[in-house]
C-alpha cells in the first residue's frame, strides 16, 4: 500500500518546484487583453520549467529487423551444419559445402543488419556477448591453425563478424562506462595489432603475406572502428589517431629508406663525375637566392604591417635556403662517399630488391594509416566535410546492403573462378596468365558496379535537399565546390572500399592455393577501377543534385550506368566496314570501361583511357557545382 | 548591422519580395512579421546568402551579401525554418562538426560548444542521436549551432513554429537573453511573440514592406483612445471634456445604472488623463474608471493588411 502513497508525494514535490504564480488577478475589463506585453513577460519569468532530459524515445520497434536477425542466425546455424555434414560424411550431401558457407554469409549479414537496428538493451548486450564469443573462437582457431603450420588468418573468419557485432553493440550502448571502456579496448588492441604487423614486416619480410598482412588489415579495421565509435570530439581518439599516423609514417619511411639506401650505398662506392658538381652548384645557387630573398626582396615595404606578417618572398627565401643547404650536404656526401664506403666496406655487394613487393605493401599500409590519421585529425574544411559524408555512409542501412551485396557477388564469382581453375588443373590445361582476368572481367562484377553506383550516390544531394540540411550547409562559410568535392570524395572512397573483398579473396587464393601467380595485373586493374569509379560516382552525384527524390536520382544514374555498360555490347555487335561504323566503334571502345578493364588486366594501362575516365569525372563534378550555383541564377 | 535597400526578388512570374528597405541597428531585436507566403523566408534567404536578390542591395554586418558572401556567412548565425539537422549524428558531434566548418579555433571550440549548450539547455542530451530528439530539443540544438561561432547577427526563420506553448516561452526567453550580445532578426506570424520580446517590428505583405515601427511608437499610437466611466451631470462633463486641449472627440459607448462609459479620442502625442480627472471633479461628477484602451497588436496587424489589400483592389 505504501507504494501507492509514494507517487502522490513525489507529484506534490514536483508541483512545488514549479511555481505557477503568483498570477496577477485579472481585471474584468482587461481580461480579453491578457496577452499584453507585461502579462506575457511576467508569465515567462515566473514559469520556470524543470529542465530534464526528454524521456527516452522508444522509436520504431525493430520488428522487421528482429525477423531478419532470427532468420539470419538460423541460417548461420544451418550453414554450419551443412559444412560440418560435408566435412564428416563420406558420401556427398544434398547441399555442398559452398552452399553452407553461402548460408552462413547471408545469415551473418542479416544478423548484422538486425544488430544495427535493435533497440532493446538486453538484446543488444546479448549481441555484444555473441560477438565476443565469436572473437574468442577466432583467436582459438587462429592459434590452432598456426600450430598446424597454416596461416592464422583463418581465425579471422569467425573473428571479423564478431568484431562487427561488438562495434554495433558499442555504438548503441547506453551505459557510459561500458561504452567508453569497450571502445578504448577496440582502439588499443587495434593499434597494437597494426604496430605488430608493421614491426613484424620489418623484422621478417618473408612472413608478410601469411602473417603480418592480415594482422595489419585487422589492426587497421579495429582502429577505424574505434575512431568511428568514439568520434572526433574524444581526446583519447585524438591520441590513438596520432599513434596511427606515427605508425604509418614509420612504415613509409622505413620502406623508402630500406629500398633506397642499400642501392645508393652500392652505387656511391664509385666516385661520380658530374653528380656532386651539379648538386653542389644548384645547392649553392638556391642558398644565395634564398639569402637574397630574405634580405633584399623580403624586406617589408609597408612598415606599418606587423613584423610577422606573411611575406611571400621571405617565406620562399627560407625554403630555398633550407633546400639549398640540404643539397650542399648531399653533394659533399656524394663527393666523399666513395672513400668512406671503401674504408668501412659497406654496400660491397649488389642489394636485393626490397620495394616490390614488401616495400610496396608496407608503403601502402603506411599511407592508409597516415591518410586515416590525417582524415581524423585535420581541421581542414574539405577533410571535415568528407569525414561527415563518409560517416553518413556508414550509418545508413543502404550502405550495408550494398556492402553485403558486394560480398555476395565477390563470393560466387570467386568460387566460379576457383572452380574454373580447379577443372583446368584436373584436366591439365594450364590457364594462361593473367589468370586474374577471369576473376574480375566477368558478368557478376559488372552487374555489381551497375547496381551499386546508383545506390551509393542517390543519397548525396537528394537526401539533403529533402530534409533541408542543404540550406544549412550552403549558408555555412564554405565554398560550393568544397561541398561537392567532399561528397564526391566520400562516395568514391566508399566505392573503392566495396572492392576490398575481391582483393581479400585473392589473398586467400595465394595463401591456400600455395601457388604463386601474377598479381601485377591487379595493380593495373586497381588504377583502372579508381579512374572509372571516379567517373561513375561523379555522374551519380550529378543526378542526385538534380532532384530531391532519391528514387529518381537512382533511376537516372542507373540509366547512365546502363549506357556506359552498353557501349561495350554495342561495340561488339556493331557490324560493318563503313567509315562511320569504324568511327563509332572506336569512340565506343574509348568510352567503354569494360574495354579498359580488359586491357588493364592484360597489363596494358593506357593513359588515354584513364584520361577519358577522369575527364568524365571532372565534367560531372563541374556540372554538379553548376547545379548548386544555379539556385543563384534565378 | 543589417541594411536592406530596395531589395527585390522574383521567381519568374511571382514577385516574392518587392522593393523593400529597412535597417536593423546593433543590439536590436526585430520581429519580422507577415502571413505565410508574404516573402519572409525569401528575404531571410537573401540575407543569409542562400539566394541572390534580383535587384537591390543587402548588407549584413557591413558586408554585401552578393559580393562578400563568405564574410557574411562568417558573421551570421542562421536558424532555418523547421531546423534541418543531420539525424544520424550525436548532438555534441554535430555541434563540433559545425564549429569546425565555421572555423572556430581548436583551443576555443570545446568551451564555445559547452557555452552554447548551456545557453540552449541541451547539456543533458549531448550524447543523444539527433534523430531521437523531440521538436523542442531539435530547435535548441539548431540554436546552439547558430551561436557556437559567436556571430554578431542572428537570423531565425520561425524559431517557434511547431513548439508547444511552454517551449515557445522558453525559446523566446532564450532569444531575449541573447539580445545582449547579438543583433537579432526573427520571422514569425505569431504577433504575441513579437510583442513579448521585440523592440521593433517589420511587417511585410505580398512582398511589400507595410510597416517598420518600434514598439514604443506602436504603443504611443495605441494610446489615442481612452475609456472612462463617469456619473453625475453627464452632459456638462461631456461638453467640458470635449473642450479640453488634446481631446478630439468624445462619444458615449454605454449607459449602465447611471454610470456612463465614454470613449475619448485623443490627439496625437497628447496625454490629457490628469486633466480629465480634474475636469470631472470640477463638475461634481464621479470617476470610477480611466484607462488607455490598448488596441491589440493583432487588430493593428489585420488592419494594416486589410488596408493594404483594399488599396490594392482600389488601385486595380
Amino acid at each position: 500500500m505504501i507504494s501507492f502513497v509514494e507517487p502522490t508525494k513525489r507529484r506534490l514535490r514536483l508541483h512545488e518546484a514549479v511555481p505557477f504564480g503568483p498570477f496577477r488577478p485579472c481585471r474584468p475589463s482587461s481580461c480579453k487583453n491578457t496577452k499584453t506585453e507585461e502579462d506575457f513577460c511576467m508569465a515567462m519569468q515566473t514559469v520556470t520549467t524543470p529542465e530534464s532530459a526528454p524521456s527516452p524515445v522508444r522509436g520504431d520497434q525493430p520488428t522487421l529487423a528482429r525477423y531478419f536477425g532470427g532468420t539470419g542466425w538460423g541460417m548461420v546455424v544451418m550453414g554450419l551444419v551443412i559444412v560440418f555434414a560435408n566435412r564428416t560424411a563420406e558420401t556427398p550431401r544434398l547441399f555442398s559445402e559452398g552452399w553452407g558457407w553461402l548460408f552462413v554469409l547471408v545469415g551473418l549479414t542479416a544478423a548484422l543488419a538486425h544488430a544495427a537496428a535493435e533497440t532493446d538493451l538486453l538484446v543488444r548486450r546479448l549481441i555484444g556477448l555473441v560477438g565476443s564469443l565469436l572473437v574468442f573462437v577466432g583467436v582459438v582457431l587462429g592459434m590452432v591453425m598456426s600450430g598446424r603450420g597454416r596461416s592464422w588468418a583463418l581465425g579471422l573468419i569467425p573473428a571479423l563478424p564478431g568484431v562487427a557485432l561488438i562495434a554495433l553493440f558499442l555504438r548503441r550502448e547506453t551505459d557510459a562506462v561500458l561504452r567508453s571502456r569497450g571502445t578504448l579496448a577496440f582502439g588499443i588492441v587495434g593499434w597494437l595489432l597494426a604496430a605488430l604487423g608493421v614491426v613484424g614486416t620489418i623484422a621478417a619480410p618473408h612472413l608478410l603475406p601469411g602473417w603480418f598482412a592480415p594482422l595489419m588489415v585487422l589492426g587497421f579495421l579495429l582502429v577505424l572502428g574505434y575512431l568511428g565509435l568514439s568520434g572526433v570530439t574524444s581526446d583519447q581518439a585524438f591520441l590513438v589517431a596520432r599513434g596511427l599516423g606515427a605508425l604509418g609514417a614509420i612504415a613509409i619511411l622505413y620502406a623508402l629508406l630500406r629500398s633506397i639506401v642499400p642501392t645508393l650505398l652500392y652505387e656511391w662506392r664509385n666516385p661520380s663525375e658530374l653528380e656532386h658538381k651539379i648538386t653542389l652548384a644548384s645547392g649553392l645557387s638556391l642558398l644565395i637566392l634564398g639569402v637574397l630573398g630574405r634580405t633584399v626582396w623580403g624586406q617589408p615595404r609597408d612598415l606599418s604591417l606587423p613584423t610577422h606578417h606573411p611575406n611571400t618572398a621571405r617565406v620562399s627565401g627560407n625554403w630555398a635556403m633550407l633546400i639549398g643547404a640540404f643539397l650542399i650536404v648531399l653533394g659533399l656526401l656524394r663527393l666523399f662517399a666513395p672513400e668512406i664506403l671503401q674504408k668501412v666496406e659497406w654496400g660491397s655487394e649488389p642489394p636485393r630488391p626490397y620495394l616490390v613487393p614488401t616495400g610496396f605493401v608496407l608503403i601502402a599500409a603506411g599511407l592508409l594509416d597516415v591518410l586515416v590519421a590525417i582524415g581524423f585529425l585535420s581541421e581542414n574544411r574539405l577533410v571535415v566535410l568528407t569525414r561527415r559524408e563518409l560517416m553518413a555512409f556508414f550509418v545508413s542501412p543502404i550502405a550495408y546492403c550494398v556492402m553485403a551485396g558486394y560480398v555476395f557477388i565477390a563470393t560466387p564469382s570467386y568460387f566460379l573462378f576457383l572452380e574454373d581453375l580447379l577443372i583446368r588443373a584436373e584436366r591439365g590445361i594450364p590457364r594462361e596468365e593473367p589468370i586474374v582476368q577471369g576473376y574480375v572481367i566477368a558478368f557478376l562484377p559488372v552487374v555489381a558496379v551497375l547496381l551499386s553506383v546508383p545506390l551509393i550516390t542517390m543519397r548525396l544531394f537528394a537526401e539533403e535537399k529533402r530534409t533541408g540540411t542543404l540550406e544549412v550547409l550552403l549558408t555555412a562559410p564554405v565554398n560550393d565546390w568544397l561541398i561537392v568535392l567532399s561528397k564526391f570524395l566520400a562516395a568514391w572512397g566508399f566505392f573503392i572500399l566495396l572492392w576490398l573483398p575481391w582483393w581479400l579473396y585473392l589473398l586467400a587464393l595465394r595463401l591456400e592455393g600455395g601457388q604463386e601467380f601474377d598479381f601485377r595485373p591487379m595493380i593495373g586493374f586497381s588504377v583502372a577501377l579508381l579512374a572509372c569509379g571516379a567517373a561513375f560516382v561523379a555522374m551519380g552525384m550529378f543526378f542526385s543534385s538534380l532532384t530531391r527524390d532519391q528514387i529518381i536520382s537512382a533511376a537516372l544514374s542507373l540509366m547512365g550506368m546502363m549506357i556506359l555498360v552498353g557501349f561495350f555490347f554495342i561495340e561488339r555487335n556493331l557490324r560493318g566496314a563503313s567509315s562511320a561504323v569504324v568511327t563509332a566503334k572506336s569512340i565506343m571502345r574509348a568510352m567503354s570501361f569494360i574495354h579498359m578493364w580488359i586491357e588493364a588486366t592484360d597489363g596494358k594501362l593506357y593513359v588515354r583511357d584513364i584520361a577519358v575516365q577522369l575527364a568524365q569525372a571532372i565534367f560531372w563534378i563541374a556540372a554538379t557545382i553548376k547545379v548548386l550555383e544555379a539556385r543563384r541564377w534565378s | 548591422m543589417i541594411e536592406v535597400d530596395h531589395l527585390s526578388k522574383d521567381y519568374g512570374q511571382v514577385m516574392a519580395v518587392n522593393d523593400i528597405s529597412f535597417r536593423v541597428g546593433k543590439g536590436e531585436i526585430v520581429g519580422f512579421l507577415g502571413r505565410n507566403g508574404a516573402g519572409k523566408s525569401t528575404t531571410i534567404r537573401i540575407l543569409t546568402t542562400y539566394l541572390p536578390a534580383t535587384s537591390g542591395i543587402a548588407r549584413v554586418a557591413g558586408f554585401d551579401v552578393m559580393t562578400q558572401s563568405m564574410e557574411v556567412r562568417q558573421n551570421i548565425g542562421y536558424l532555418p525554418e523547421n531546423v534541418p539537422l543531420y539525424n544520424e549524428m550525436r548532438v555534441v558531434e554535430y555541434l563540433d562538426y559545425r564549429a569546425k566548418l565555421k572555423g572556430v579555433e581548436r583551443h576555443e571550440r570545446a568551451r564555445r560548444i559547452e557555452e552554447a549548450m548551456d545557453r540552449c539547455r541541451i547539456r543533458e542530451v549531448r550524447q543523444r542521436l539527433i534523430g531521437t530528439l523531440s521538436r523542442g530539443y531539435r530547435q535548441r540544438v539548431g540554436l546552439a549551432d547558430s551561436l557556437s561561432h559567436r556571430p554578431p547577427v542572428l537570423i531565425m526563420d520561425e524559431p517557434t513554429s511547431g513548439l508547444d506553448p511552454l517551449q515557445i516561452r522558453e525559446t523566446l526567453q532564450t532569444i531575449k537573453d541573447l539580445a545582449a550580445e547579438h543583433t537579432i532578426l526573427f520571422s514569425t506570424h505569431i504577433l504575441a511573440e513579437v510583442e513579448a520580446i521585440c523592440q521593433r517590428m517589420i511587417v511585410i505583405h505580398k512582398g511589400r514592406l507595410l510597416a517598420d515601427q518600434t514598439m514604443a511608437e506602436l504603443t504611443r499610437d495605441e494610446a489615442r483612445h481612452l475609456t472612462i466611466e463617469v456619473k453625475g451631470p453627464v452632459d456638462t462633463i461631456t461638453a467640458a471634456l470635449k473642450s479640453l486641449p488634446g481631446v478630439s472627440r468624445v462619444s458615449v459607448r454605454s449607459d449602465q445604472e447611471g454610470w456612463l462609459e465614454l470613449d475619448v479620442r485623443v490627439a496625437e502625442r497628447a496625454d490629457p488623463r490628469e486633466a480629465i480627472f480634474h475636469e470631472v471633479v470640477k463638475h461634481h461628477g464621479s470617476l470610477r474608471r480611466l484607462e488607455t484602451r490598448r488596441r491589440r497588436l493583432d487588430d493593428y496587424f489585420y488592419d494594416l493588411i486589410r488596408r493594404a489589400d483594399e488599396a490594392a483592389v482600389a488601385a486595380a
